[in-house]
């Protein structure tokens, strides 16, 4: 991802890219795994820092979204049987459907990172709301089965940390542990 | 009787040997110090992202890591390729981990503090609790490194293997290793870019007047508890008191040998709090209730160093009785 890619989805989010650029923006994201990659990546870290609430089910919801997009039969598909369609239409039908799922990504991934409120219908239908569902938990997190718990260990570990000498020279490795280590996957 | 000539020359010969070894001891430490110091240094002064792998116990996980160094602030953000989402990022004064259940926790950073004093390592500070040793060189994604190792003397603490890249002094390769300098955790680069940090981005790093304060004050916030029975080595570094996120006042202090470190926080017992060992990765915590209050010990140190370390803990009047 070229510098310029990443400072274009920066404004993106910012909402501070021109309006102009936007269609284009969201067709590069829509072909740009990388860049599809980092929009998730950016909203999550978003979301951390503002001390919001972020669901499993984000990782990889772009991607999830634009497949079932593309595997949907109608009406997001041309119609076949109405008569053959043009082969110097297919590329521009292509970037339709690109344009249509970077949309949804850009758009409507946001949304599903929030979770649905309670009662509300689930947005888009069964499809949708299997694609936003919490995965399960499956680990247990310092070998213990209480929450709240585990929540206070990690707490305290971060806090640690933060407060220990030498945690800087040691790099990331100290984090490693909380982020990396994952039990009886 | 006056020795033999023979021998003289071989006492000379013993005492030149013993001479050159210590030289090179001392040649040794200051390489040491040098590599240690350019680590830092390449730490607190470059940008660069990545992907890593962690390995513990057979098990692989892949992260991404950018670090970056902006208006003299370092900002990292560590994030889980791999499994559930999981994040650390260190921004805008504050450290912020998302955990698997979704449930991300804040702490306020003190790097600033510990940029500026206590996050050097000095190997010859170190030397009675650890073994320093440069050694071997090789490569790690794809660039040549220099090997560098802290091993301790003892199973009381974890040690380092730092393989550092002999063109930034940036450490590709971490090992968290026991005394026998096994390996129990590592983290590696598989690919990274780095860039100087632009402009005077990385001499801003330097020491406010308030920060140089805030690193020289000294623990002694007054408190009831005593540590007298520590682990070996141990040193107590800082007293605080934090706010859980109920709002109760948890006291926190924390004790190192000047590399490894454990903290120990005291709160009022709820029923609720750790009973016995439990451990994440290579660190671990311990836990007990002593009168009304729950005190747990936490560290990326063994199992015997959080025991011994909540096991020492007293309540000074308890004492006085």
């Amino acid at each position: 991802m070229t510098d310029e890619r990443q400072r274009q989805l920066s404004a993106l989010m910012d909402g501070d890219l021109d309006e102009r650029r936007v269609a284009a923006a969201c067709d590069l994201i829509a072909r740009d795994p990388d860049l599809r990659s980092a929009w998730e990546r950016y909203h999550l870290i978003g979301q951390a820092l503002r001390g919001e609430r972020v669901e499993q089910g984000v990782r990889g919801v772009a991607d999830a979204v634009r497949s079932a997009l593309v595997s949907e039969p109608v009406p997001l598909r041309p119609r076949h049987g109405v008569g053959r369609r043009s082969s110097r239409l297919a590329p521009f039908a292509g970037a339709a459907l690109a344009a249509g799922a970077a949309f949804l990504a850009v758009f409507a991934v946001p949304a599903l990172f929030q979770g649905p409120e309670p009662g509300d219908p689930a947005p888009g239908g069964d499809r949708l709301a299997a694609l936003s569902a919490p995965l399960p938990l499956q680990e247990r997190r310092w070998s213990l089965n209480t929450p709240d718990l585990q929540s206070k260990l990690d707490l305290f570990l971060v806090n640690h940390q933060e407060a220990a000498p030498a945690t800087g020279v040691k790099g990331m490795l100290p984090y490693a542990t909380l982020i990396g280590y994952e039990a009886a996957r | 009787m006056k020795p033999p000539v023979d021998v003289k020359h071989a006492v000379l010969v013993c005492l030149l040997a013993l001479a050159a070894v210590s030289s090179a001891d001392l040649g040794g430490s200051e390489r040491a110090a040098t590599m240690l110091e350019r680590m830092n240094s390449a730490l607190r002064s470059l940008d660069y992202e990545g992907t890593l792998v962690y390995l513990f116990d057979n098990r692989l996980e892949t992260l991404h890591l950018v670090h970056r160094v902006d208006g003299g602030r370092i900002q990292e953000r560590l994030l889980s390729l791999s499994g559930p989402v999981r994040a650390v990022t260190r921004e805008h004064g504050r450290v912020t981990c998302v955990r698997p259940d979704g449930h991300p926790i804040s702490v306020q950073s003190r790097a600033g503090r510990n940029l500026q004093r206590a996050e050097r390592i000095d190997p010859a500070a170190l030397a009675d609790r650890y073994r320093i040793a440069i050694g071997g060189a090789e490569r790690v994604a794809g660039r040549e490194t220099d090997v560098i190792t802290i091993e301790p003397r003892d199973t009381l603490r974890y040690g380092y293997r730092f393989h550092l890249d002999r063109e930034t002094g940036l450490p590709l390769k971490s090992d968290l290793i026991d005394d026998r300098g096994e390996p129990i955790e590592q983290l590696m680069f598989t690919s990274i870019t780095t860039h100087s940090v632009s402009g005077d981005s990385g001499a801003a790093l330097a020491p406010t007047p308030d920060r140089a304060e805030e690193a020289e004050s000294k623990p002694g916030h007054p408190s009831r508890w005593r540590f007298d029975e520590r682990p070996a080595g141990f040193e107590p570094a800082m007293h605080d008191v934090m706010r859980d996120p109920n709002g109760a006042e948890v006291e926190h202090f924390v004790f190192t040998d000047r590399l490894s470190a454990y903290s120990v926080y005291i709160e009022a017992d709820t029923g609720d709090g750790l009973e016995g060992l439990t451990r994440i990765g290579a660190a671990h915590a311990a836990g007990r209730r002593i009168g009304d209050h729950q005190v747990t010990a936490v560290g990326e140190v063994p199992a015997a160093t959080v025991e011994a370390a909540v096991a020492g803990v007293r309540l000074a009047d308890e004492d006085a009785r």
